[in-house]
């Protein structure tokens, strides 16, 4: 293990490596405070600049544009109380009434404070956690892996909002009927081309998460268009305050800290919960844990308040990148679209990547901690310079979003054809949304659908035709247990809550 | 009566159900791979089921409330500059080999800042020639090199020798 960091190390604190931390942070702060622009957009359009550098490069740089992407929805969510990213919802809680208290500056402190501890507290679970779960799942068969890609598929449905249990499921079978399109690996026979020769490879990954996501975002925001919210942001950094912390705070923060890391971790390595189930989980742990004097902070400028959110969304971070690097399954949707880009980069995720490409493994979870000095010692102070780039015009941004989305995907088959899929693609993923379905269990469904069917078909082929596999081993039994669990909770919730409110609320006659 | 946006889109993804557990059958099965436990064709039959049935029971249990009309839901939405988008990106794609990279780059992102209201010419034009030739020189410092367009060589003012 120890060669393992050595070598992990040495490839992390390499100059290409290091620029591309810093860049990663930059251009994911940037774009998460972006009104409407999250993370997995953010990452999808790094993707093609990606792909002249390594594996190790390319997911270094991507897992900076994820902490940034997130440090940069906390800046907005403080400064206008408009977060730009699920995960930072929370934290506008707290760190909204702080900034119009005047405090915005040491707000933002906070945050960066927070994030930073709780980036790296989480880092170190990692460490420890990532190898050990790397090494047990060797033992792991194909019936325990399709086991655990129905548990991922299920956990992303069941840890949907309210009400979005079952469009979770449609979106998440969406993604792996797309899946479907192609030729299949095994028989070798054409499945939904309809003819077409651009189809016989399949949908590409990257044309997927392009469309659905940076171009449909891009084109929601002309389509609905949202208060811009930019000149506020800019106007609230102009008086910012004192970014220094008292003693007294720190003795606050401290025990927060501790607790929101371990909360936001172990969430984060659950498939489908991530940054925004963490801080919402440990906001209301720290009120609960609150006495009743400091309850009543809670909402007005708590320093526990905006503490918690903080450091247990960037913890999930880290902890998303568990089933990620030692089972090969992403817990999340920003996790898949990096899944995506290792597969293209001929990298397969799982246990056999701790033990093939340890550089590739150790060097990511290094450059977390990495990652993580840069937000702090660089981001922070160069906040209000680098929101000085949100001065860019939207009717130039959204042309520049569309236009890195489209070339991004061209650039990789030289396919003019993609081009056009892409239109097509966004434009379902624009109606989709505004039907109110949820784009990432989608993705999902899309990147575990073929490793689904490829282990369900080996299990199957192994137990001789018989289902037998799946409870067999306990190790199966238990996961798939557990997804039914997942599963049926949400569902039998929403269904009380369906006929409590069919006694309550006569029908107006809508269908 | 307006429909519900929920069971509208419930409504939309049993039709594709439908059609898509239609399609299976068109899936060609290789010789003895009807009776094998696993072939082309199960995960997709699978799929069109389970789908089918979930979309049937969302679209049976009673509407959820908070959703809304659909109506409700497509109002007040500003299509026409997203459908002059979607035709720019669609020439995009049919001229990038014609005209070539830095042209069709050009008058992509030029007839996009003119949709979404910039009408200073120096910043229309200035702006896209000047991120279309950096990015340009970019990729072919990166190894990657975008050919100025069929139509060049057409007029004969580039050849293929090279």
């Amino acid at each position: 293990m120890l060669e393992g960091i050595f070598s992990g190390l040495s490839t992390a604190v390499m100059p290409i490596n290091l620029l591309m931390v810093a860049v990663g942070c930059f251009a994911g702060t940037f774009i998460g405070m972006l009104p409407g622009l999250g993370p997995i957009t953010a990452i999808a359009l790094m993707i093609p600049i990606t792909y002249g550098f390594d594996p190790s490069t390319g997911l270094i740089l991507m897992a900076g544009v994820y902490y940034g992407a997130i440090f940069g929805g906390s800046t907005s969510s403080i400064l206008i109380n408009a977060p730009g990213v699920a995960g930072t919802v929370a934290t506008a809680f707290d760190g909204y009434p702080m900034a119009q208290k005047g405090q915005a500056g040491k707000a933002l402190a906070i945050a960066a404070y927070s994030s930073f501890s709780g980036g790296t507290i989480a880092a170190i679970f990692l460490l420890v956690a990532a190898p050990a779960l790397a090494s047990v799942s060797l033992s792991f068969q194909s019936g325990d892996y399709f086991a655990l890609m129905v548990l991922g598929l299920t956990a992303v449905s069941a840890f949907a909002g309210k009400g979005q249990v079952l469009k979770a499921i449609t979106m998440t079978l969406f993604g792996i009927m797309l899946s479907t399109i192609g030729t299949d690996p095994a028989a070798g026979v054409a499945r939904f081309t309809f003819g077409s020769v651009d189809l016989i490879d399949g949908i590409s990954f990257l044309l997927l998460a392009m469309s659905t996501f940076a171009l449909s975002e891009a084109l929601l925001s002309i389509l609905r268009p949202t208060k811009d919210t930019r000149s506020d942001e800019e106007k609230a950094l102009k008086s910012l305050g004192s970014m220094k912390l008292s003693k007294e705070e720190v003795k606050i923060m401290a025990p927060v800290i501790g607790r929101s890391s371990i909360l936001g971790f172990f969430t984060g390595v659950l498939p489908g919960a991530g940054a925004t189930i963490a801080s919402f989980l440990a906001y209301g742990m720290e009120r609960n844990l609150a006495s009743a004097k400091e309850k009543l902070k809670f909402g007005k400028g708590s320093i526990r308040g905006l503490a918690a959110p903080e450091t247990a969304n960037n913890a999930a971070c880290s902890g998303s990148f568990v089933p990620l690097l030692t089972l090969g399954i992403p817990g999340s949707g920003t996790t898949a679209v990096m899944m995506g880009a290792l597969i293209s980069y001929g990298v397969q995720p799982g246990p056999r990547l701790f033990v093939e490409q340890p550089a590739v493994f150790w060097s990511v979870i290094i450059s977390m901690y990495i990652g993580n000095v840069v937000l702090l010692v660089l981001n922070l102070p160069l906040i209000p310079y680098i929101s000085r780039l949100l001065a860019l015009p939207q009717q130039l941004l959204v042309p520049f979003v569309l236009f890195f989305s489209l070339v991004g995907v061209y650039l990789v088959t030289f396919n003019t054809m993609d081009i056009h899929m892409m239109v097509i693609a966004a434009a379902i993923a624009i109606g989709l949304r505004l039907l109110n379905y949820p784009m990432a269990p989608m993705l999902l469904g899309f990147i575990l659908g073929k490793m689904m069917e490829e282990n369900l078909r080996r299990a199957l082929a192994i137990s001789d035709g018989s289902l037998s596999f799946l409870w067999e081993r306990p190790i199966t039994l238990v996961i798939l247990i557990i997804s039914a669990v997942f599963l049926a909770a949400p569902l039998i919730g929403n269904l009380r809550e369906w006929s409590r409110n069919r006694k309550t609320i006569p029908n107006d006659g809508e269908f | 009566m307006s429909i519900n946006r929920d069971k509208f889109g419930a409504l939309l993804f049993l039709c594709l159900a439908l059609i898509y557990g239609f399609y299976v059958s068109d899936i060609p099965l290789l010789f003895g791979d009807e009776d094998a436990p696993f072939n082309a064709r199960t995960l997709p039959n699978a799929l069109a089921w389970i789908l089918g049935v979930v979309s049937f029971i969302q679209l049976v249990l009673p509407a959820n409330q908070e959703a809304g009309s659909l109506s409700y839901a497509f109002r007040g939405l500003k299509w026409g500059r997203v459908v002059v988008l979607a035709i720019l990106m669609v020439f995009y794609g049919l001229t990038i080999r014609q005209l070539g990279f830095p042209i069709s780059t050009s008058l992509f992102l030029m007839g996009g800042f003119y949709t979404l209201g910039e009408r200073r010419p120096l910043v229309l034009v200035l702006t896209a020639v000047l991120v279309t030739l950096a990015f340009w020189g970019l990729l072919y410092a990166m190894g990657i090199y975008l050919t100025p367009g069929d139509f060049f060589y057409y007029l004969g003012w580039m050849s293929n020798d090279a």
